[in-house]
């Protein structure tokens, strides 16, 4: 049981900036939420001063391939089954080391949650994982074993092939083998679902695990659509209404070029990694203004850092240069806490800070969004898993 | 910008001055003839000089315009991955022949952000793949013709030690496989150059060899560029760099900051970073913001580089305030982005600081320099305002 008292709170819901105290059970949840608990009232409780400082709920990343790739060692690269541009199959569960030395710096920097998965070199990559960032047993620290299918549009996929001549190496391939493997799953679905109410069940069913997974997309199982550029974007979109998914746009990089289709559509996307160059030709256009354009427009959105593209490390730094070009702060903050998890289908257990909700906390010494931010401590599950003692590189290197 | 007879004047009142030299947050004016710092005072009555130009700097901090000491910049470009990247020959891992000059595309959007960042000088030369990859050039940011922009055509070799070559040759099963042929053709190169540059002094002139005819140089005290990034490597070219009585610089050093103390006895000149952004090679794990304080605490010579694109040019100051949130001080982290850089790519007369005879490059901020929520009003290069918000 842990009481934080003090707390210069924003849940990411109603409350800004108020002082509150916060209990929280011996699950792990956020059992109360007051102007003052008495800890007398407890016994057998750790009592956590803030003393006035910001808490917030943990950071979310909803889009990033941590675990996947692993830091610096090409043996730990698992992120890109680039021998067939359509896994559905695989899982980024099966690929995820949880002592991957970002975990570390993650919670070191207020990230107690990533959504994590494939790369983008397949147009169907396989799904993604929510888990938290402590914990060397990867069953115990996931929130959701798969959250999301991962498809790509754009360069990468063409690329990776187009240059072994195979398929695909136009965007009218990818958009192709996108479309046949959804109506070969929608079929595979309907086939499965009637196979399931069937009294008679001798004959057995044909399984095929790519279709099989694949066809959860259609009982809702959210797809994140890698696009960058307009065109992509727009494709991802004609397709994913065609076949009425649950998506959303991931990179988004030219979104605020066409705001009015994205409202139309109510389009909802994940935009990022967005600091740092223009490494390729279908993200020229991405600009830091992007995220104030989206929020002007009533677009609903989420901020990620692509880790490893950006590292977990400056996901503080990039929101910082979002509200430099005009984002606000409400939004930029939201975008890695209740609209990150709202996006990836994990906001029933994490992304604010109410009653019920997971024990994912961090106090910010310095607030995120000022540039000397810095964490005080972080804590997951109502357990504290990092206290800054002053000082530290961003991680420590003999973990490594 | 009006002339005075025959000089174009230029009056910046009101700095917040960080000069780098010495003058330190304390306000000046400065004035600029034909592109060169001719005066900094307290009070420069603009009335005895009827038509300079004058911008008022309203108190803001200005200091001198950032150095980039190595980088890819203009070589290998932004967006065009495959049509203009002209970074590494991966055809031959001995080629000091190259110039980096050569393949330096003034269009280059790199460029543009560079300036409007603040960086006013870059030191751009070829990629890691070669062992000895060609020379730098170092140019100012702003031209429309390399041969315009440039400062120094040919100003250091690179030579590059660790994985990146390794991996360009070894996995097709050529020269160098292993660190230890790595450093073994660079020493057979630097010898052989040598005796090129014995025997070029001679009464008998050596048959003309374009590499060595390029390479006997670094005889000639011409900077050599290691790039190393695992502390063994850095140890590696400092061998290399003693053995050959260099000079040279280390560059990249990902993990000086593991080595600190032991490197102090060596004296090196190290140009530290990227030391931010992704971690996904082997040999630069332990990239850390940290290093920065880490040099400052054990009096290390170092100036910061982004090593652009690998950390992207516009982020350069994000960088430093990523090592001065780790401890950096704000002073020294200013100083190795502009006096120390130009000093170790062996510009400091004439970049690098804001003193009467030197090169008129200057920033003036629209607030605290290390701050996520400052960018730079205006931007100056050789007397010319380049860049204005």
């Amino acid at each position: 049981m842990l009481i934080i008292k003090n707390c210069r709170l924003m849940d990411m819901v109603s409350i800004d900036e108020k002082i509150k105290d916060i209990h929280i059970n011996k699950e792990g949840k956020i059992e109360a939420i007051e102007d003052k608990i008495d800890i007398k009232d407890y016994s057998n409780v750790e009592v956590i001063n803030a003393k006035g400082r910001l808490v917030t709920p943990g950071f979310i990343e909803p889009h990033c391939h941590m675990g996947v790739y692993e830091t610096g060692i090409r043996e730990g690269m698992d992120g890109n089954e680039s021998t067939n541009p359509v896994t559905p199959q695989l899982r980024a569960i099966d690929a995820i080391d949880p002592m991957d030395a970002a975990y570390d710096v993650a919670i070191r920097h207020g990230v107690t949650t990533v959504v994590a998965g494939p790369g983008s070199a397949n147009i169907i990559g396989g799904t993604f994982a929510a888990m938290k960032t402590y914990g060397n047993i990867l069953d115990k620290s996931l929130i959701k074993e798969e959250v999301c299918m991962k498809m790509a549009l754009g360069e990468n996929p063409k690329f990776n092939y187009g240059k072994r001549g195979k398929a695909p190496s136009t965007r009218m391939m990818s958009a192709a083998i996108m479309r046949e493997q959804l109506f070969k799953a929608k079929e595979y679905y309907e086939k499965f679902k009637e196979y399931e109410k069937s009294k008679d069940k001798s004959k057995g069913f044909d399984y095929d695990l790519g279709l099989h997974n694949l066809m959860r997309v259609f009982d809702g199982m959210r797809v994140k659509i890698h696009a960058h550029q307009a065109d992509d974007i727009l494709t991802a979109i004609r397709i994913a209404e065609e076949f009425g998914l649950r998506y959303t746009i991931d990179h988004c990089s030219e979104g605020y070029l066409i705001v009015d289709e994205l409202k139309e559509k109510n389009v909802q996307c994940i935009i990022g990694p967005t600091v740092g160059g223009r490494g390729k030709f279908e993200s020229r256009n991405k600009t830091l203004e992007s995220a104030a354009i989206l929020e002007e427009e009533g677009i609903d959105f989420a901020i990620m850092t692509d880790h490893p593209v950006v590292p977990i490390e400056g996901q503080a730094m990039q929101l910082a240069l979002f509200v430099k070009h005009g984002l606000s702060r409400d939004k930029a903050l939201k975008g890695v806490t209740i609209n990150a998890a709202r996006l990836t289908d994990i906001d029933d257990r994490v992304g604010s800070i109410e009653v019920g909700k997971d024990g994912d906390i961090v106090i910010w010494n310095v607030d995120p969004l000022d540039t000397m931010s810095e964490v005080g401590m972080t804590i997951i599950d109502g357990k504290v898993v990092y206290e800054n003692k002053g000082d530290e590189a961003c991680v420590d290197y003999k973990k490594m | 910008m009006k002339t005075r007879g025959m000089r174009l004047v230029l009056i910046i009142k009101r700095c917040n001055l960080i000069d780098m030299v010495g003058i330190y947050e304390e306000t000046r004016d400065i004035r600029v003839e034909d592109g060169k710092i001719v005066e900094i005072a307290k009070n420069i009555d603009p009335e005895r000089y009827k038509d300079a130009k004058i911008i008022d700097a309203e108190n803001n901090f200005v200091t001198p315009g950032i150095v980039e000491p190595h980088s890819e910049m203009g070589v290998r470009e932004q967006i065009y991955r495959h049509e203009g990247n002209d970074s590494n020959e991966v055809t031959d891992p001995i080629l000091p022949q190259l110039r980096a000059i050569d393949a330096i595309n003034p269009t280059d959007e790199g460029i543009k952000v560079a300036r409007e960042s603040g960086v006013t000088t870059v030191v751009a030369g070829p990629g890691d793949s070669n062992l000895i990859g060609g020379t730098f050039a170092a140019f100012k940011t702003y031209g429309s013709t390399v041969d315009k922009m440039i400062i120094e055509d040919e100003i250091a070799f690179k030579i590059s030690l660790g994985n990146t070559p390794k991996k360009a040759y070894g996995s097709r099963d050529m020269m160098p496989k292993t660190r230890m042929a790595s450093a073994a053709m660079i020493r057979e190169a630097f010898i052989k150059a040598k005796e090129y540059h014995r025997q070029y002094h001679s009464e008998n002139p050596p048959k003309f060899d374009m590499k060595m005819h390029s390479l006997m140089r670094i005889y000639d005290g011409m900077l050599v560029k290691f790039t190393a990034h695992q502390a063994y490597d850095i140890v590696t070219a400092i061998r290399l760099g003693e053995e050959f009585n260099l000079n040279y610089t280390v560059d990249k050093c990902s993990e000086a900051y593991l080595i600190a103390k032991e490197l102090k006895e060596f004296h090196p000149k190290l140009v530290i970073g990227p030391a931010y952004g992704g971690k996904r090679d082997h040999e630069i794990r332990n990239r850390d913001t940290i290093i920065g304080s880490a040099m400052e605490k054990n009096g290390l010579d170092f100036c910061i580089s982004t090593g652009h694109p690998t950390v992207d040019i516009s982020m350069t100051m994000v960088q430093t305030i990523m090592m001065h949130k780790k401890g950096l001080s704000r002073k020294t982290a200013l100083e190795a982005m502009t006096i120390n850089a130009a000093n170790m790519v062996g510009l400091g007369d004439r970049i690098g600081s804001i003193e009467v005879g030197k090169d008129a490059d200057i920033v003036i901020w629209d607030g605290e320099p290390l701050d996520y929520y400052t960018s730079p009003n205006t931007v100056i290069i050789d007397g010319n305002i380049v860049y204005n918000r």
